[in-house]
């Protein structure tokens, strides 16, 4: 038993929720960086290779700048975000939680159909293999970065809502058993800085310049 | 190696151009030095093994030069002719970071971090977009994820069985919506499009033409060589794909007949080009030596034109072909700066891209339709013919004066650009520097930006 892929995603999940639900750029921005800071932690046995320490930690380091370009995005906005109706706000906290859940339950069946070969194996395995918990993480990043981040108006929640997207889908594939090399990291971790540098440079930028 | 060179490069260009962002033409100088810095690496270094980077390799071909080169130093060029008519930091500043997220894409070995890099070049160059620049920006956002997903769900369904909703079409689905989301193939045409109405002129090139054209290159590098290339050439996929390309060509050479604005007029004319990396999705591994060309010659060509609308709207104060009446009188030399890069884009029979573009469009299509297609694809260029009138025309009180006067030489000096960044492409159409990717041979020769798993 493992429990640090278990822990990881459930920093990552609450770091979801907190941006879906999110009223001021403050707890934007820590939603943001604890639902993307974990990621790399989230696989089964964490390989002790210099190359993946030196992505992870080049991830790190890029999802920190991201951060810190976010908070320049959301600088002429102010403390305060525009948000939807409060309803709003809450089903989709909790369609992401149904997205965790069902993910984490129906991990064995997606792999069965992914590639029958692997279904024996992975219906032994118990409740804390690393897989479910990527593939839930997963789902739940790509539920709140397509549905209540990409879709809301403000740069910043759109560069999140790219980053979201981007880091569920590399969880998703990595639960499901891909084996990514380890120079992706650092590349995932140039999403948030890219996305964020252009929601800051047209959120700073005049209006008039169209 | 030499990619990261030419990262090192452009990086450091852009940091230059950062500090000097509050003095606009020495932006534009230090964004100019590290350019040709950047093209000069490409073109005078010899070739060279590939470099380790981790688990993954940094790989130099011909492929890397010739697309590095071309890129950095048409953008060389069209930094110069906004130095001259129109400083800013925008285009310097950008047109760096691009080279240098470029650099590191074509030269990765790994197809996943490659297509993120690449799809994420994309996102990174709609900074320089207008004001309508969210609609797109949604769009761009979804392609890494799915190009990663596809890339990186593809081994796992490599063994499954062979029933109709087998899962290894999920892999080949993702990785082809990524590209019609990137190169806005019809239907998803229309933010793009509306990006191109609204951004600034010089930034165009980097928005509709070379930050798709390296995501669909790559793209399609990876799905006609890697694991999903069976599923995309079964006879549904390749329908699908060619219908969709073939329409977006034929809707987009219809399309140019309409527009009023430079930038949509330029927009809709990469929409078009950018169509025919579906088709050659469709045509398979066979196309890929003409795709890399016909993109080659395209991001040439419409950078050329680029730089001629921005020297027209400069001279002529607007960019609505209404507001342009009587720019061939006022500026006789702008001419033949239309002209080369219209004639070089659409090439002449037995020209490298004119043949280029036929084999891509005939190995997806059959006959008559290859035949309306091809002819669609190489009309596009008719869409200009509107300008060519407002140009012969007398100028009236609808066509805007210029923005603020300049001196003679600064239009000469501006047209003389716009004239050698036509040239540059009328090389290419040519061959000059292309043998390789025209010759009988050039399927066996090292042109892959992927090593072969």
């Amino acid at each position: 038993m493992d429990p640090i892929p278990a822990a990881a995603t459930l920093v990552v999940v609450a770091g979801a929720g907190l941006a879906a639900v999110a009223r001021t750029r403050m707890a934007l921005l820590a939603g943001v960086l604890s639902a993307l800071a974990l990621v790399p932690l989230n696989r089964a046995a964490l390989p002790e290779t210099t190359s993946w320490s030196l992505g992870a930690l080049a991830y790190l380091v890029g999802t920190l700048l991201g951060g810190y370009l976010l908070w320049v995005a959301t600088r002429r906005s102010g403390g305060h975000l525009a948000t939807g109706p409060t309803l709003l706000r809450w089903s989709w906290l909790v369609l992401t939680g149904l997205a965790l859940t069902v993910s984490i339950a129906a991990w064995p069946f997606v792999v069965e159909w992914l590639d029958p070969s692997r279904a024996v194996s992975v219906r032994m395995v118990d409740r804390w293999e690393a897989g479910r918990w990527s593939l839930g993480a997963g789902l739940a990043l790509v539920v709140v970065g397509l549905g209540r981040l990409l879709a809301a108006p403000e740069p910043a929640r759109l560069a999140a809502g790219t980053a979201f997207v981007s880091a569920g889908a590399w969880l998703m594939a990595s639960g499901l058993g891909a084996a990514a090399p380890d120079v992706t990291l650092p590349v995932m971790g140039l999403v948030l800085p890219i996305a964020a540098t252009t929601a800051a440079a047209q959120a700073l930028r005049p209006t008039k310049d169209g | 190696m030499i990619a990261l060179i030419a990262a090192v490069l452009a990086a450091l260009g852009a940091l230059a151009v950062l500090l000097a962002r509050r003095w606009p033409r020495g932006a534009c100088l230090a964004g100019v030095i590290a350019l040709c810095a950047a093209t000069a690496a490409g073109v005078l270094a010899p070739l060279e093994g590939p470099v380790a980077m981790g688990d993954a390799y940094l790989v130099d071909t011909q492929l890397i030069r010739l697309w590095l080169s071309a890129l950095t130093g048409s953008l060389a060029l069209l930094v110069l002719v906004t130095l001259l008519v129109a400083p800013a930091a925008g285009p310097p500043l950008l047109a760096c970071v691009v080279v240098a997220v470029t650099a590191l894409s074509l030269a990765s070995s790994e197809p996943g971090a490659a297509l993120i890099l690449a799809a994420s070049c994309g996102i990174m160059a709609l900074a320089g977009a207008g004001s309508s620049w969210r609609g797109i920006f949604r769009q761009a956002a979804v392609v890494p994820a799915a190009a990663g997903a596809a890339v990186f769900l593809a081994p796992l369904t490599a063994t499954s069985g062979e029933t109709a909703m087998s899962p290894e079409v999920i892999p080949a689905i993702l990785l082809a919506g990524a590209i019609t989301l990137r190169l806005g193939v019809v239907p998803f045409h229309l933010l793009p499009l509306r990006a191109a109405r609204t951004s600034p002129l010089s930034m165009l090139p980097l928005i509709s033409v070379w930050a798709p054209f390296l995501f669909g290159l790559l793209a399609v590098a990876w799905a006609t060589t890697g694991p999903v290339a069976e599923i995309l050439q079964t006879s549904s996929a390749r329908d699908v794909l060619a219908v969709a390309g073939g329409l977006t060509v034929v809707l987009a050479a219809l399309a140019m007949l309409v527009q009023d604005d430079l930038g949509a007029l330029m927009g809709v004319h990469a929409i078009g080009d950018g169509a025919l990396v579906l088709l050659a999705l469709a045509s398979g591994a066979p196309a890929l030596p003409a795709l890399v060309l016909w993109l080659l010659v395209s991001g040439l060509a419409r950078t050329a034109l680029a730089a001629w609308a921005v020297a027209t709207s400069s001279r002529m104060g607007g960019r609505r072909i209404g507001e342009t009446r009587g720019w061939i009188r006022r500026a006789p030399l702008l001419l033949p700066g239309l002209m080369i890069p219209l004639a070089a884009g659409i090439g002449w029979p037995a020209s490298p891209p004119f043949e280029a573009r036929w084999l891509i469009v005939e190995g997806a299509l059959p006959g008559t339709a290859a035949l309306l297609v091809a002819g669609a694809s190489t009309v596009l260029a008719a869409g200009y013919i509107r300008l060519v009138w407002a140009g012969v025309r007398a100028a009236d009180e609808s066509s805007a004066g210029p923005v603020t006067p300049r001196r003679g030489v600064t239009h000469w000096g501006a047209a003389g650009l716009v004239l050698a960044l036509g040239a540059l492409a009328l090389l290419v159409t040519a061959g000059f520097g292309v043998e390789g990717f025209t010759s009988a041979a050039a399927a066996a020769s090292d042109w892959r930006p992927f090593e072969p798993r």
